[in-house]
């Protein structure tokens, strides 16, 4: 190599280990932001969850019915004892509406078995075009249960049968296999007693992995000791503790989890459902319910709240949480690419001004911009263009943030909800909001670099997600 | 300043931010009890104080000693939850005098006026257990405060500090406020039930505008006062089916043979939400009904004959008896309805038709 070029080189590689270094400093800056946001946030919520006159009015019937809209594949083991513990929510009205998506085993059987289920001709009539219904049934024994048995097409088909057959303003969508606390629904109604204008409303979703279960309720909060799903629990709650929570002062998240979230029915039709096809309907849902309600002026809100809680079950091998990941990022990447308009489109005010340029330079492209910052680092190393103490600078400065903003997380968790009651539980979070960044975070991001390759190979698919399962002691049906 | 020389100084603020982090959360977890365990220990001290005060054998100044006791951010809180009438009416303005003057209670009604939401709600809260009649004034700003969360704080406060014109002021605003408000103020003003029913009667006039009017029917309805309710009846025939809606629904509080031929007329009202309403009312109101709600199954809408089919199932075995025949009629849509319908278990009936 001559002179001059090795010089040019150099020089490249200066300015692409300081363009990396800007990135993070800007996007980090950032995160920052979100969790000073997030302490009024939280701080409100607690104040009015503690509130004793709301306490009383989520006793009374003030509040408005709503629909649990739960679908299902291939739930045969677990589905009796799921169902039964919606159906035992504490809310004053509700229905609960179960799409039955094809399954191969004997999961319909169990429900016609377990719930005494009869077929009714089906009363309403099919506002957004789904697979081919095969039967609407209910039951004797619970009025509020009402089963859709339809060929299979993906959840957010199943989401949209259910829709179809909602008979309420508000619908929860929520995943069969996840545990919602007793109190959830009352708890996610806040913003309808506070008179606020509501378009969805989005609650946390905790890990339930080595949690105790009983009776489909989580009774006893626990940090899975192992290192994977372990790192999990802290990522959870940064994700909602802070991240979403900030997002409610910067004009709303654009993610709602599938797993448990409510929405105004009205708006959900006027958009024509969900979208099939999609590997994250949920993220592709909430883009396109903002842009609805900005392109028609109406001034609805989509807060996320912090003291309703899901429990979810997360993956506990590399394999599938690399599937999971893969997947989540590949939605992502989806959904951006098919709302580009919103970047940085004044006419979406906070949302395309600030919340979808995040996802797109803070989320869809981080990992892109991670791989380039090792490879400059490792080259500059490798041609003496950049100093080896301040690669290691970097990285540690890297991995301490991330552990800051992971044990901030906690500190959120420990001075308001604190459902972590042992000491060996809350140490452990600590250890892992420490450790999180040496390695699991690496893995995540080649799990994310992967999405990037599927998409545009265009694969489409889901991957098996195996679970472990609750046990047998989840529900005595 | 260089790249490096940035990053060391982020370092150094992040690594103190991180230790200061750590040592907060494993002081405040290793030595000192949650804020939930102190108020536990707190609030068994108060149970104890409030027994001795209630069967007379402990002073007042116990109880307001113990509940000063309180972490401070649980003090207005308690104070709220004692206005749940935890405390008998006659020993009431003892606890009320023994609180007024607390320094936390005096700064917490001080909010009262606040720019912030949270203060008002606190002055609401404490108002609602210390509040007196000099405080009318004070509480009619917060009932009319922006801020839904005070307003039903402030609500609760009625009872302990209202008059006619309070009271008055409270049904004239009823039916513009929030669904929630008016869901709070229905399980509050059961407590002020003459004073209600005093300016509800002087309001009910067919000329009184139509939303207020459906409103303040369903306030009496739910406040079961049947005075208004008996008025409320003459506006049966009134041009707008919102509020001959809200007379339909509110009928069945009125168990009497009138109150049936009543509705049967109103089974065949232009409007099908009255109709609906007037099936659901039948319902209530005993086996008279079974012909009424027979001749509404036939009914055009399926909401109507959906309605019928269930009030029918809720009327005994006449009722039942009628379904069966149904099962059996000529139109399609009655043997579905009748079918569907009679398929269901007595308990899959009591959720379905629950109000």
């Amino acid at each position: 190599m001559t002179p001059g070029l090795v010089d040019a080189l150099h020089r490249t590689l200066w300015w692409a280990d300081h363009a990396v270094l800007g990135y993070f400093l800007v996007i980090n800056t950032f995160y920052a932001l979100l969790l000073i946001l997030s302490i009024p946030e939280l701080w409100e919520h607690w104040r009015l969850a503690d509130n004793e006159h709301l306490q009383r009015l989520l006793a009374s019937d003030a509040l408005p019915p709503l629909t649990i809209m739960v679908p299902a594949h291939n739930e045969e083991v677990t589905i009796a004892s799921s169902l039964l513990s919606f159906l035992t929510l504490e809310y004053p009205h509700f229905e609960v509406v179960l799409v039955n998506d094809g399954s191969k085993d004997a999961t319909l059987s169990v429900l016609v078995r377990e719930f005494d289920l009869y077929q009714v001709p089906a009363p309403y009539p099919t506002l957004i075009p789904t697979k081919r219904v095969f039967g609407v049934y209910r039951s004797r024994k619970h009025a509020r249960l009402v089963v859709i048995d339809k060929e299979n097409g993906g959840k957010a088909d199943s989401l949209n049968a259910a829709l179809n057959a909602a008979r309420f303003e508000y619908v929860l969508a929520v995943d069969a296999d996840t545990l919602i606390e007793p109190d959830a629904l009352l708890r996610l109604a806040r913003p309808f007693l506070l008179g606020t204008h509501v378009a969805a409303v989005g609650g946390t979703v905790r890990v339930a992995n080595a949690c105790r279960i009983e009776l489909g309720r989580v009774v006893d909060a626990k940090v899975d000791r192992r290192w994977l799903p372990g790192c999990q629990v802290v990522e959870y709650l940064r994700a909602f503790l802070f991240g979403r929570l900030g997002w409610n002062r910067l004009g709303g998240s654009l993610i709602i989890s599938g797993a448990f979230g409510m929405f105004r029915r009205e708006y959900l039709l006027a958009i024509e459902g969900y979208r099939t096809g999609n590997v994250t309907e949920d993220m592709d849902l909430v883009v396109r319910l903002h842009r609805y309600l900005y392109e028609h002026d109406i001034h609805a809100k989509m807060p996320f709240i912090p003291d309703p809680v899901a429990w979810t079950e997360v993956p506990t091998t590399v394999k599938v949480l690399h599937r999971q990941r893969e997947r989540w990022h590949r939605g992502l990447l989806s959904t951006v690419i098919t709302h580009r308009g919103l970047l940085f489109n004044p006419k979406y005010g906070k949302v395309g001004m600030v919340s979808f340029p995040f996802f797109v330079f803070g989320e869809l492209l981080a990992p892109v911009v991670e791989l380039f910052g090792y490879l400059f680092t490792a080259l500059g190393l490798w041609l003496h263009a950049v100093d080896w103490h301040f690669a290691l600078l970097f990285f540690l400065v890297a991995v301490g943030y991330g552990s800051l903003l992971s044990v901030w997380a906690v500190v959120l968790e420990d001075v308001s909800f604190r459902k972590y009651r042992s000491r060996w539980d809350f140490l452990r979070l600590l250890a892992f909001s420490i450790i999180e960044g040496l390695g699991f975070r690496q893995m995540t991001v080649w799990f994310r670099l992967h999405a990037f390759w599927k998409y545009f190979r265009g694969h489409e698919g889901w991957g098996t997600m195996t679970r472990e399962g609750f046990g047998p002691a989840r529900v005595k049906p | 300043m260089t790249a490096a020389t940035v990053l060391v100084v982020v370092a150094l603020v992040q690594g103190a931010f991180l230790t200061l982090l750590l040592m907060f959360l494993l002081t405040r977890r290793l030595l000192f009890p949650s804020t939930r365990d102190r108020f536990a220990e707190a609030r068994a001290a108060i149970d104890e104080a409030v027994r001795q005060w209630l069967v007379a054998e402990g002073p007042v100044s116990a109880v307001r000693d113990a509940i000063s006791a309180l972490p401070s951010a649980a003090r207005v809180g308690y104070v709220a939850h004692l206005a749940r009438g935890l405390v008998p009416a006659e020993q009431r303005p003892s606890l009320v005098t023994a609180l007024r003057y607390e320094p936390w209670v005096r700064q917490a009604l001080a909010g009262a006026r606040s720019r912030r939401w949270s203060r008002r709600l606190e002055a609401a809260r404490a108002l609602a257990f210390v509040g007196t009649a000099g405080d009318r004034q004070l509480l009619g700003t917060l009932l009319a405060d922006p801020h839904p969360a005070v307003a039903v704080a402030a609500v609760s406060a009625l009872p302990g500090v209202a008059d006619d014109g309070l009271v008055a002021q409270v049904v004239d605003a009823y039916p513009s406020l929030s669904p929630f408000v008016r869901g709070f103020l229905d399980l509050t003003l059961r407590e002020l039930r003459e004073p209600v029913t005093r300016v509800l009667v002087s309001r009910m006039r067919m000329d009184a505008p139509t939303l207020a009017l459906a409103r303040r029917i369903a306030l009496a309805e739910a406040l079961d006062l049947l005075p208004v309710l008996d008025q409320a009846m003459a506006l049966r025939g009134h041009v707008d089916a919102d509020v001959r809606a809200a007379v339909a629904r509110a009928a069945r509080r009125l168990p009497r043979d009138a109150t049936v031929q009543l509705l049967a007329r109103m089974t065949r009202d232009a409007d099908v939400t009255v109709r609906v309403e007037a099936a659901r009312s039948l319902g209530e109101l005993g086996p008279g009904s079974v012909p009424f709600l027979g001749g509404a199954l036939h009914d055009t809408s399926w909401r109507v004959r959906r309605q019928a089919a269930l009030s029918l199932a809720l009327l005994g075995e006449r009722g039942r008896l009628a379904l069966r025949e149904a099962r059996a009629d000529a139109d399609p849509y009655v043997r579905d309805i009748a079918s569907l319908v009679s398929g269901l278990s007595d308990g899959a009936l009591l959720e379905i038709t629950a109000r």
